[in-house]
């Protein structure tokens, strides 16, 4: 899956991957990287590994800021991908907390091998994001869980479909429940608190608000039908029974 | 089954109980506080935490019972108080129940109201806050609802009163008609579910039927069939010991999983659902509204957890908060001693000189019954007692729900939800009822983080040293350094007892409510009883503590405890031997510690000594106050973290705390030179 001669070339190492890793993320989300930002976030001395991926032509420099070349950026998905599908593990297999998922992913992602990493991604069901909604590269887009986004990917002030709620135990799930929140049901995203605060959803006419933990573990998809109401539609002879 | 007699021990001679049930927020206390008046008293369910209020009020010549259950938002055993809302009234059924429901969102209300129905108990539902629906727009056809439901309904308004006596007036009737109903006979208005759960539930319901033993609570095989296919912990349990059980289970097994092959959920999850869309059904057919107003509490409540509004509303909340508790608490505890001196303290003193005369016993009875009691009142009266009434404040206006959506995430980081932030707030005030207050957490580790914190935290007798000595005698610096260092300190264990200890906190699941005006009889309630609470666990530890201490200080044996403190005091932390029997001392009262260290001065260096800063420097105060701070606060503090944790615990935090305060003392001192 991926040429081999990146693991036969020294310099080769964990790294050079947490660099290409971060250009990728960087890229991702349109923030330029200089070298001191890059030291600054992997704490650690890079000028040797840095010179090797520039001499493979893997990053390239520019008046101090850095990219990634097409075949940087090609390597570095692959990396991204391991990561994040090993984050969708953590969490939906082991249990792992959502917040602690990433360390823990960034250490084991270079173990990982790509026969391994197609077989995780196998049992998670092709997953289409990372437990923090990012999406997953190359994840298959007609997966039927491509399409869901945990609620904490959402914007404020949208209304969705609760799709799955991924990870709870059954007594949470019942708790949940007993609430009205179950998958196939329609929430209001009223209000996302910054720095990993919670969710607050609107389900009818009650306000729930929701650690953010759990909320990454609900599963939101699309509303087909954004215009109906949460409440009080179309009421018609419903026959209720007694 | 065992049968707990709670309520008939507790309502004696009545001719009827009535229970009141509902969801928290829907105005169930108001209700309470206008049925019973100031006779009311609230008791522990046995064995449990979570507390149930019993009063008697008088209707029509009758005395009746009420029985004032758990505000939760459904029956069950998934958490404590859903279990004491349902066993109360299951095992001393009452003779009828009223259900409050918030006419504003009648959709999440009737769940819980069907829930009643489904297991057959005589309801009748009040629908309350029809004020605030009014003002939100929304009309209710009562006569629509209580056909549907097929029980009484209510319209109230529970703050003023209305509705209060047709409501009582219906639930006598109901009790009446309900005692006429045969036992077992199922009550005619079950809610009926799709055809494909009814079908579930009556095949489980034939094969209990034809089960030869008595069933649990005398359900309605019915009732107990829908439990047993919810999955219900505490019913699966009791059926499973009974004749017949294993094959109830099986059949409900067997059931379930038929139906989760149809719909892709299991019955536990299947029939909650149902449930929901009856209960929208109902709620859709009977709620009508008008264009949606936003009342100004709503708007208001929104900006409250807005961050870029609510942050500085927050803060600004806190500061006025404090300030207040400072100003208001400090002018009355001096006018407490002012009190005290003048006409509490003469007349036990004479008393004292009338039975022991000038011997050391007679010393040893004041330190107990003059000053013991004085610092209890002192410190419980002024400063307690106005924190748990501004906090029953914010709890009842629903403020305090904001504050814990904005500090969730901070909280988190400290191995706790935002609902704890409550408890570190009241801790300021007094450490004490603070570590009461974490019972509502739900589990251990949460409460044994959220205790530990609570303990760190400067409680107002502590912040009275570090004002009263570091900062008044070492400069203003000072006595901020410390409350600093004391803040990092907090953040850190909490930081580190997170990554520590086994486990994980649960998350946050909250209702968030707009603001309300809060009924002075209900936040008047709240403050008593907690007040009473505090004065019932603080006295009798501040009373005995007193006299072990008044014995050591009047017959000189304190003084042997200055050679072995001394390495640790004078050695470590560079301070004169007899702070260190000051810090004994002050377990009994903090704010004592200053008190203590300038009599036993004028001991040990004679006049002169009155002055801190004769016989130490700024920086010895300056130690001296940040040990002062962090060591386990008190006597009291420690009885309840002994009571509400356990006695290892309790001393593993004590210990904790301990070491603490001698390291950062030791660090403070080599750091300051």
């Amino acid at each position: 899956m991926f040429p081999l001669a990146f693991q036969s070339n020294p310099p080769w190492d964990e790294t050079a991957e947490m660099i290409l890793l971060a250009l990728a993320r960087a890229e991702e989300n349109a923030v330029p990287l200089t070298r001191d930002d890059l030291a600054r976030e992997l704490n650690a001395s890079l000028a040797p590994h840095l010179q090797s991926l520039i001499s493979q032509a893997l990053v390239s420099v520019d008046a101090g800021t850095l990219a990634l070349t097409p075949a940087g950026r090609a390597r570095a998905r692959v990396l991204l991908r391991r990561h994040r599908v090993v984050e969708r593990h953590l969490t939906d297999v082991l249990g792992l907390d959502w917040s602690r998922a990433h360390e823990q992913a960034d250490r084991l992602e270079h173990t990982v091998s790509a026969e391994e990493e197609a077989t995780l991604a196998a049992q998670l069901g092709d997953p289409a994001t990372c437990p923090h909604g990012n999406p997953i590269p190359d994840a298959p887009a007609d997966s039927a869980r491509a399409r869901e986004t945990p609620l904490t990917a959402c914007a404020a002030a949208t209304r969705v479909i609760i799709a799955r709620i991924s990870r709870e135990t059954p007594e949470a799930l019942r708790h949940l429940a007993t609430l009205g929140l179950l998958p196939e049901v329609q929430v209001e995203v009223e209000n996302i608190a910054p720095f990993g605060g919670p969710v607050m959803v609107r389900l009818g006419r009650a306000h729930y608000a929701l650690g953010r933990d759990l909320a990454a573990r609900i599963w939101i998809k699309e509303d087909q039908n954004p215009k109906s109401q949460l409440t009080f539609n179309s009421v018609g002879n419903l026959g209720l029974g007694f | 089954m065992s049968s707990c007699r709670v309520i008939t021990q507790h309502l004696p001679n009545t001719d009827l109980t009535i229970a009141l049930a509902g969801n928290p927020n829907v105005g169930k206390s108001s209700l309470f506080n206008r049925l019973t008046g100031a006779h009311a008293e609230t008791a522990n369910y046995p064995g449990k935490t979570v507390a149930l209020n019993f009063g008697v009020t008088r209707f029509d010549g009758k005395r009746i019972g009420i029985v004032d259950l758990p505000g939760t938002y459904a029956l069950g055993a998934l958490s404590e108080d859903q279990q004491v809302a349902r066993q109360a009234v299951l095992e001393n059924p009452p003779d009828a129940i009223i259900a409050l429901a918030d006419a504003t969102n009648l959709e999440r209300n009737l769940y819980l109201v069907l829930q009643y129905l489904d297991l057959g108990l005589p309801l009748v539902v009040a629908v309350n806050l029809m004020d605030e629906a009014t003002r939100a727009g929304i009309t209710i056809d009562i006569a629509r609802l209580a056909g549907d439901l097929r029980v009484p309904v209510v319209p109230t308004i529970a703050t003023r009163g209305k509705g209060v006596a047709e409501l009582i007036d219906a639930a006598i009737g109901r009790g009446v008609q309900g005692k006429e109903v045969q036992l077992g006979v199922p009550a005619q208005n079950t809610p009926k579910y799709d055809s494909e759960i009814e079908a579930a539930i009556d095949a489980l319901a034939r094969v209990i039927k034809t089960a030869p033993a008595e069933r649990p609570y005398n359900l309605t095989p019915r009732a107990l069939a829908i439990l047993l296919l919810e999955e219900d912990a505490e019913l699966t349990r009791a059926v499973a010991a009974m004749p017949g059980g294993t094959t109830m289970r099986a059949r409900a097994r067997e059931l379930s999983a038929a139906i989760e092959a149809r719909v892709g959920e299991p019955l536990s999850l299947h029939l909650p659902r149902a449930r929901h869309d009856l209960a929208r059904e109902i709620a859709c057919r009977a709620t009508s509204q008008c264009a949606e107003r936003e009342p100004l509490s709503v708007r208001l409540w929104r900006w409250s957890i807005q961050p870029l509004t609510g942050i500085p509303l927050l803060v600004g909340m806190l500061v006025a908060l404090f300030a207040f508790l400072f100003w208001a608490g400090g002018t009355m505890a001096e006018a407490f001693a002012g009190f005290w001196e003048a006409f509490v303290s003469p007349p036990i003193q004479a008393i004292v000189a009338l039975i022991f005369g000038e011997s050391i016993a007679g010393k040893i009875a004041l330190w107990g019954f003059d000053a013991g009691i004085e610092a209890a009142l002192e410190i419980g009266i002024p400063y307690v007692l106005t924190f748990y009434a501004l906090l029953a404040l914010l709890e009842d206006s629903g403020y305090m729900n904001s504050i814990a959506f904005l500090v969730d995430a901070l909280m988190k980081r400290l191995g706790l939800h935002g609902r704890a932030v409550i408890m570190l707030l009241a801790g300021a005030g007094c450490n004490v009822p603070a570590i009461m207050g974490t019972r509502v957490l739900t589990t251990r580790r949460e409460r044994i983080i959220a205790s530990t914190l609570v303990v760190l935290t400067p409680c107002s007798a502590r912040t009275a040293v570090i004002a009263g000595g570091a900062a008044l005698f070492a400069g203003w610096q000072a006595g901020a350094g410390i409350l600093l260092i004391t803040l990092g300190l907090i953040i850190a264990t909490g930081v580190g007892l997170n990554r520590l200890m086994p486990g994980r906190s649960d998350d946050l699941v909250m209702e968030m409510f707009p603001f309300r005006v809060p009924t002075p009889s209900v936040v008047a309630r709240k403050t008593w009883f907690r007040f009473r609470e505090f004065i019932l666990t603080a006295l009798p530890i501040v009373l005995i503590g007193s006299f072990v201490m008044g014995a050591l200080y009047e017959t000189g044996t304190i003084w042997i405890f200055n050679a072995p403190l001394a390495p640790i005091v004078e050695g470590w932390l560079g301070l004169p031997a007899i702070a260190g029997l000051t810090l004994i001392f002050a377990t009994l009262r903090k704010e004592l510690a200053l008190q203590f260290l300038l009599t036993l001065a004028l001991v040990q260096y004679g006049s002169g000594a009155d002055n801190l800063l004769s016989f130490m420097t700024p920086q010895q105060i300056f130690v001296y106050a940040l040990v002062n701070t962090l060591y386990i606060p008190c006597l009291a503090t420690f009885a309840v973290l002994r009571k509400e944790l356990g006695t290892r615990t309790a001393i593993g935090i004590a210990v904790f705390t301990i070491l603490l305060a001698v390291i950062v003392g030791g660090i403070a001192r080599y750091a300051l030179g």
